[in-house]
């Protein structure tokens, strides 16, 4: 066999430098937890492997200005779970890092990875939609800053372009009044991949009384997606439990799955329902908090 | 029953340490200087006639050292342990995607999988067939010339017509079980020397290394002394290494270079190749009268064996045995069909056959209970098997029966005394609770009509210690270690002075395999006779040393003493030293023969069995109804193995049973479709994690002891991952009232049965 280059850069302008003189050649490698599955399966093959984990500038979870957190591409999940201002400004994200594969996998498993990785099935994605998150992307012609909900384009599919990367994300952070969970429904508890997620996040006005929701789900759609009927139908509403399985029932509307081995589409479709009204559920019986 | 030092008492397994140390190598850790490495191609088809085959290129490519085919194969092109269907390397037809074609030796493993690509394979692909009903019928494509149906089997007994039309209650069902993987811990691996004089030696993971021998020289036609083999204990197997996997590749590697060869199949190969538990389709219907008393079972099952027979045959008729449970029932109609397609092969699986029928007929008999408003248990207490009485296939049970005992500590278990207190409290408004009780029955031994054996030495060491052989491989289920401990209560001797030997042809006598819950069993019996030739030899050596008749010495733990005369001793060491001055061998041979049924089924072999374990397993579950998911959050695991040799080993078991049979219930299965395995690995293939047990396990003993066992073990590790299933799926009724008839009960079958049950 013949090898595979490793280049080590230790700088984001060395990074951008090796990405443009290999091309498509090349790959990105952060926690390696997506692509040396695919390098293993045969699947894909570079010439080339950017390893960033010494890049400072993907590095760290900070407070970007007094209403952003900025998040490092590179930090992994377990960074961002356990991370305190994660936790206290937007966690949702930090909720689902904590669910991503097992503690190896969070060990090693980035964010940027997940993101870059584009599957529907990604776990930071969907609460990365529900904060409205802002993707940042440097290439060889700067920087420029998408919005999460505008950077995926199908399953793999993004708008990296060749010589881009992630830089890191940045979250508006929620105040105390906003209420949030993540739910993710897999084949066993641990190593699993979402059969189904769902990510909520609204302002809390008052017991069952919801405004500014956001909801997503994962892998119901060929990317996460934003489910906007239910997020109308939830909107400044008085939901008690049995309005609130009646509106998560619109879940469905917004989802578009397939059939795989691991659920069927109807499953699928009914389980996004079901995730959300298990999600408010626990919100109601809890919502005197808020 | 004589008294002991080690037998029943918590010893430290003798492997523990270079398990936890990480000192026991995997087969991936042991090399060979000069070593190659070797790699198998796999057919492209689930089935084809193979129209050429060309390794020219592979030959060529740099690093290459052989490249092997049907040619190469100087003996049979053929193994198999019952008949030897599966072609070694496949010369005109592929009849699954595991099929082997050709055999490549390299300087690396990249490079090695590399001149894989380099081979050229014409095919004519050929229409497949992957539904085992559908194989049976004139008009499928055959998978074999000598037709589909590998192995029918038929019991009828009593009048089963007229017990279904005066039973009070009849419940009919099609259940339907999935292809269970080991999922062992090292994939099939294995290394292999040879030496000038071509003498083979070879270290696998293994259960039989003398019948590996066997199928090794027949393919290499030589002889066998010739191989040397070595099943090592890391790795696991659970059956899944009871049939050849690597070994007669290495053996052909090695006797073409003349180089050691090392083959390490990866995960995703040895899910396309290696065996799985069989995917049965069972039909059963079941009466009963008012009180409860089991009168009839009719019992269709058809049996995918996939492309090769291996231990299919044996397996339909451990089923068709096992098929009424551990019950007393008069009328029976029993009929199974082994069937080859072109799906993975499936072999020996821990349970062989009773898992798949005892989740059936213990749903089954939960539905009469309900039926007829019967407690679970009573009704399992009322027709559970008792000494004397006759099971399904019209067979005495003569040997120890201990269902009974294990029902009632089960009753008495905490779980089962606080169940309704439990289910009480679930975790939420939409999760319900429930409690779910099953037992069952396992044969132990090969059964009527299989020679069934086993051997043991045991020999006095210069130093005063002992080296005692058993062959049968330690395959982590603790064996060696019940070994030590009977041995040392046999010879009399601290466990300390045992140097064990096992798995190995170079340094033991054949006993068997270590499966069907034989190998404690057999190589206790071995060692039991082993012992007092032993003590005849130490004996005659005492006698002359104390200067007394032989007739007069007694031994005691550690030392030979005079009977008239107890001051007159002489201990084991200075026994040896005397040995040793004198130029003598003190050693002793056993060999022992199975006892059998007295019951012979004309046409049937392995079938029935005489000596049977039982268990009764309970299962608390948690549903989610709003998603299907099943948490089993406690189980209590009564086995009657006979005498606990080593009860922590017993629990070991126990636990690692419980989850296997968790992980059989409620989520794994090799899902194969059109013949290409569509969970190629742990990603899609869901075994249960750490998270995924439950948070107690409580194991509770209950023996009943075997007079012909050594000091009244019979065998376990089989057992213990049977009745959890349905106990598993019967408490997911017991929460939220629908029948699971098809496992895994994966969170989206359940969801699906919820709500079937909703809209009628
Ligand atoms: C056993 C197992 C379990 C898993 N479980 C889960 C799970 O539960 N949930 C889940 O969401 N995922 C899961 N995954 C997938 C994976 O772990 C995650 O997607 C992880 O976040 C990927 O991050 P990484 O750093 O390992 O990415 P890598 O494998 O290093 O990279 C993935 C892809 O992204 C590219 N890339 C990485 N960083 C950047 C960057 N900064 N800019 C541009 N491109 C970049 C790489 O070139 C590559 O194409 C699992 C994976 C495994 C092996």
């Amino acid at each position: 066999m013949t090898g595979i280059n490793v280049a080590i850069p230790k700088s984001i302008d060395e990074t951008l430098e090796l990405l443009e003189k290999w091309g498509p050649d090349a790959a990105i490698i952060a926690g390696g937890t997506d692509l040396v599955v695919e390098l293993k399966d045969k699947l894909k093959s570079w010439k080339a492997l950017i390893d960033i984990g010494c890049v400072p500038e993907v590095r760290g979870i900070r407070e970007a200005d007094s209403n952003h957190v900025w998040i490092g591409a590179m930090s992994t999940h377990a960074e961002i779970a356990s991370s305190t201002l994660v936790r206290d400004t937007a966690p949702v994200l930090a909720n689902a890092c904590a669910q991503v594969g097992s503690p190896q996998i969070r060990n090693r498993g980035t964010i940027g990875g997940n993101i870059s990785t584009a599957s529907p099935a990604g776990d930071t994605i969907p609460a990365l939609f529900v904060l409205e998150a802002s993707v940042e992307i440097i290439g060889p012609k700067g920087t420029r800053i998408v919005p999460i909900e505008s950077f995926f384009q199908g399953p793999k599919k993004s708008v990296l372009a060749p010589c881009e990367m992630v830089l890191g994300v940045r979250i508006p952070k929620l105040d105390k009044e906003y209420i949030s969970f993540f739910r993710k429904l897999g084949q066993r508890k641990s190593l699993a991949i979402s059969i189904v997620s769902v990510a909520f996040v609204a302002k809390c006005q008052g017991p069952g009384l919801f405004t500014d929701v956001r909801v997503a789900f994962g892998a119901v759609a060929p990317t996460v997606i934003r489910a906007r009927t239910v997020e109308n139908a939830i909107c400044g509403k008085q939901l008690d439990p049995k309005t609130a399985e009646y509106v998560s029932k619109l879940a469905f509307r917004d989802c578009v799955p397939i059939t795989d081995v691991r659920g069927s589409k109807g499953y699928r479709e009914q389980m996004a329902c079901n995730l959300l009204y298990e999600g408010l559920l626990s919100l109601l019986s809890c919502s005197e908090a808020c | 029953m004589t008294k002991t030092k080690w037998v029943g008492t918590d010893v430290t397994r003798i492997d523990a340490k270079d398990k936890v140390c990480g000192t026991l190598e995997y087969m991936s850790d042991l090399s060979f200087p000069n070593m190659i490495y070797g790699a198998v191609l796999r057919s492209k088809y689930p089935h084809a006639l193979i129209k050429k085959i060309d390794t020219k290129r592979a030959k060529e490519l740099d690093g290459v050292v052989t490249v092997l085919t049907h040619e190469d194969v100087p003996g049979l092109n053929g193994f198999g342990i019952a008949i030897p269907d599966q072609p070694v390397l496949c010369r005109d037809k592929v009849r699954y995607m595991g099929d082997a074609i050709a055999l490549v030796g390299a300087e690396s493993k990249e490079i090695a999988e590399q001149a894989l690509e380099l081979i050229e394979v014409e095919y004519e692909p050929l229409p497949i067939v992957d539904d085992p009903e559908e194989a049976m019928l004139d008009t499928s494509p055959l998978v074999h010339e000598t037709g589909n149906i590998h192995n029918h089997v038929k019991i009828e007994r009593g009048d089963v017509e007229a017990a279904f039309n005066e039973a009070y209650v009849v419940v009919e069902n099609t259940y339907f079980t999935p292809r269970q993987m080991h999922a062992f811990l090292e994939p099939e691996s294995g290394v292999a020397t040879i030496d000038d004089d071509k003498n083979i030696t070879i270290w696998c993971g293994g259960q039989h290394p003398y019948r590996d021998q066997l199928q090794v020289a027949r393919a290499l036609g030589m002889n066998p002394r010739k191989i040397r083999i070595i099943n090592t204990p890391a790795g696991g197997a659970f059956g899944g290494k009871d049939e050849i996997t690597v070994q007669i590749y290495l053996a052909l590697l090695v006797l073409h270079t003349d180089r050691p060869a090392k083959i390490v199949l990866s995960r995703e190969e040895s899910v396309i190749a290696g065996m799985k538990r069989h995917p049965m389709k069972i039909y059963m219907k079941t009466a009963a009268a008012a009180d409860g008393t089991i009168l009839a079972n009719e019992v269709r099952v058809v049996s995918d064996t996939g492309a090769y027979a291996s231990l299919g045959g044996p397996v339909i008729g451990f089923a068709i045995e096992h098929s009424c449970g551990a019950y007393r029932v008069e009328n029976v109609r029993l009929e199974g069909f082994c069937v080859y397609t072109n799906n993975g092969v499936a072999g020996a699986f821990r349970g062989f056959g009773a898992n798949q029928v005892t989740f059936a007929v213990e749903t089954q008999v939960d539905m009469i209970a309900e039926k007829l408003g019967m407690d679970r248990l009573e009704i399992r207490k009322k027709n559970g098997l008792r000494k004397g009485d006759i099971a399904a296939l019209g067979h005495k049970m003569e040997a120890s029966v201990g269902l009974l005992r294990t029902l009632e500590a089960a009753e008495n278990s905490r779980l089962w005394q606080l169940r309704e207190e439990l289910k009480a409290k679930p975790g939420a408004p939409h999760k319900k609770r429930g409690i779910g009780i099953a037992c069952s029955f396992q044969g132990c031994g090969l059964g009527k009509g299989l020679p069934d054996y086993g051997a043991a030495t045991i020999e006095l060491l210069p130093n005063g210690q002992f080296a005692v052989g058993v062959s049968c491989p330690e395959i982590g289920q603790g064996n060696t270690t019940a070994f030590v401990q009977i041995a040392a209560d046999y010879i009399r001797c601290s466990i300390d002075d045992i140097v064990m030997l096992s798995g190995d042809t170079g340094h033991t006598l054949d006993s068997g395999t270590s499966t069907a819950s034989r190998s404690v069993y057999t190589g206790g019996n071995a060692l039991k006779l082993a012992a007092g030739n032993l003590h005849s030899a130490i004996s005659t050596l005492a006698a002359e040393i104390l200067s007394v008749p032989e007739s007069d010495i007694d031994i005691e733990y550690g030392s030979a003493v005079s009977k008239s005369c107890p001051e007159k001793t002489v201990s084991f060491k200075k026994i040896a030293e005397l040995m040793v001055e004198r130029g003598k061998t003190i050693k002793g041979e056993g060999y022992f023969i199975w006892p059998v049924s007295e019951t012979e089924l004309e046409g049937y072999v392995g079938i029935p069995h005489l000596l049977y374990s039982y268990i009764t397993q309970i299962a608390l579950v948690e549903v989610n109804t709003l998603t299907g998911e099943t948490e089993v959050l406690e189980a209590v695991s009564v086995p009657d193995p006979g005498k606990a040799i080593n009860p922590q080993g017993v629990e070991g078991q126990s636990e690692g049973g419980v989850v296997m049979g968790m992980g059989y219930a409620l989520t794994e299965d090799t899902i194969i479709e059109e013949g290409i395995t569509l969970t190629r690995n742990f990603s899609t293939y869901i075994l249960p994690t750490s998270l995924d047990m439950p948070c107690e396990i409580e194991t509770i003993i209950a023996e009943e002891l075997e007079p012909s066992g050594p000091f009244g073990a019979k065998g376990i590790g089989e057992a213990v991952c049977v009745p959890i299933s349905p106990a598993i799926t019967n408490a997911i009724h017991d929460a939220c009232g629908v029948w699971m008839k098809q496992i895994p009960a994966t969170p989206e079958r359940v969801y699906t049965a919820l709500k079937s049950k909703e809209v009628p």
